[in-house]
């Protein structure tokens, strides 16, 4: 197995912070991390691909968290995946239904960090919604919006990335795609009732 | 909502205004209530946008990791370059064991563990014995090795049954330069006399003497004039002894 660059907890935050590091911050995290929280859900009734997604959901509130500044190091890294990890976790069991389960484990089990954790993931749940939002537009939209707003990729490089004519046609195709996903977002109820409450 | 404001607040978005045409478009945005929220509708899907953009980005490293931990925990041989790879290893390994153990071989044989391994005691024929040794023979046959030296330097009348007695006697008691010498006076008597009495026994024992007293430069060419010789009576003892003792024995004895 390729072996991950070594962070300590101070470098991995950089590592996370810099677009072109970030590959290898997450394969750290993978090789570091994945096996303490795969047991955790696991040992809390989990199956081996609830802990691989509990995992892969923890992995992407950590770096958004770390990249809007809300992690203050107040605890180790590891610490914080698990509370996370933990709070997604118990999220999912309620989802499930099982929520007598997930009170008694929630009862023993959280503390400080994941009251905290549980406020900064506390809209997790809508942005999976918001995600399947995505699937709906299409896979050329779909590639365009990510290229533009996750890439930082110029509508030039788009243009050679996706094979369009020019840039002029990516540009009225990101417009409209852009558009078809707010209008996606109005149209679900639920995330506009959710959305409402959050702008008003 | 016209088209051409809400791409007018996406290209405010994407910061593709001019200073100006920014100032229109924070105006418009505080001043026009669909406008606001819709700018903050632009603003939650350009986040959806970028969190399944990370999502992917986690999914692909996710993948990858997997892959390679697979990989990892699969018994080798499921390909082709890994049989071989294998097949590799395992002669690799015989190799290495076998080097180590002729390493190991080669080190532990030296003259004092090959005289070891293959030094037996003698049993004296009882039929063999004459009258003027009956003493010392009583002595050999029940171990009484230093009474058997003792009758050996008493004796006025030695001959090469004593001085071969007194040559085993003095092996069991680990005085191998005096037994080498009783052992070649049985030959030195021999050549003198044109007999072989006692010859074959004390030529074997002379070797596993010098052997004993770390002379092995001495011992083989006697342990191989024996190997050679069909007639001499430790002929089978000799084959005995492991060809890769002998050999390495051999070998050393030249160094």
């Amino acid at each position: 197995m390729k072996v991950a660059e070594k962070y300590d907890d101070i470098e991995l935050i950089a590592a996370v912070n810099n677009k072109k590091d970030l590959d290898k911050a997450i394969l750290f995290i993978y090789q570091q991390y994945s096996d303490t929280v795969s047991s955790f859900i696991t040992y809390n009734g989990g199956s081996d691909q609830d802990a691989e997604d509990i995992f892969q959901e923890t992995v992407v509130a950590f770096i958004d968290i770390v990249r809007k500044g809300k992690y203050r190091m107040e605890a180790s890294v590891k610490t914080f995946l698990v509370s996370i990890a933990k709070n997604i976790w118990y999220n999912e069991i309620k989802k499930r239904e099982r929520s007598g389960y997930r009170e008694k484990l929630y009862e023993t089990s959280r503390d400080k960090n994941e009251q905290d954790v549980s406020h900064y993931i506390s809209n997790r749940e809508m942005n999976q919604e918001l995600r399947g939002l995505l699937d709906r537009l299409g896979e050329s939209c779909r590639k365009i919006l990510i290229l533009f707003y996750y890439e930082n990729l110029s509508m030039k490089e788009i243009v050679d990335h996706l094979h369009y004519e020019n840039e002029q046609v990516i540009r009225n195709k990101k417009y409209k795609c852009l558009q078809q996903l707010t209008e996606l977002i109005k149209e679900n109820p639920a995330i506009a009732k959710q959305i409402n409450e959050l702008i008003r | 909502m016209p088209e051409n404001k809400q791409y007018f607040l996406i290209d405010h978005l994407d910061n593709n205004l001019s200073d100006e045409e920014i100032l229109a478009a924070e105006e418009l945005i505080r001043n026009d209530k669909d406008m606001a929220n819709e700018w903050k509708l632009l603003h939650i899907a350009v986040d959806t946008i970028r969190e399944v953009g990370l999502y992917e980005q986690v999914a692909a490293v996710r993948k990858q990791y997997q892959e390679s931990k697979t990989a990892a925990m699969k018994p080798q041989g499921a390909v082709v370059r890994k049989m071989f790879s294998n097949k590799l290893r395992i002669a690799a390994s015989i190799l290495l064991f076998i080097t180590a153990a002729t390493l190991y071989k080669y080190t532990s044989v030296n003259s004092a563990s090959f005289y070891n391994k293959y030094y037996s005691s003698f049993e004296l024929n009882t039929s063999r014995g004459v009258e003027n040794t009956n003493a010392m023979e009583q002595a050999f046959r029940n171990k009484n090795w230093s009474e058997v030296v003792l009758i050996f330097n008493k004796s006025a009348q030695k001959n090469n049954e004593s001085y071969f007695l007194e040559g085993m006697a003095q092996m069991e008691l680990k005085n191998y330069p005096t037994a080498i010498n009783a052992f070649n006076q049985v030959m030195s008597e021999n050549a003198k006399s044109k007999e072989n009495y006692f010859q074959d026994e004390s030529e074997y024992y002379l070797a596993m003497a010098y052997l004993a007293n770390n002379e092995a430069g001495k011992a083989m060419p006697i342990l191989e004039k024996i190997k050679a010789d069909k007639n001499h009576i430790y002929h089978e003892k000799v084959l005995e002894i492991s060809s890769l003792d002998f050999t390495i024995m051999k070998q050393k004895s030249r160094n």
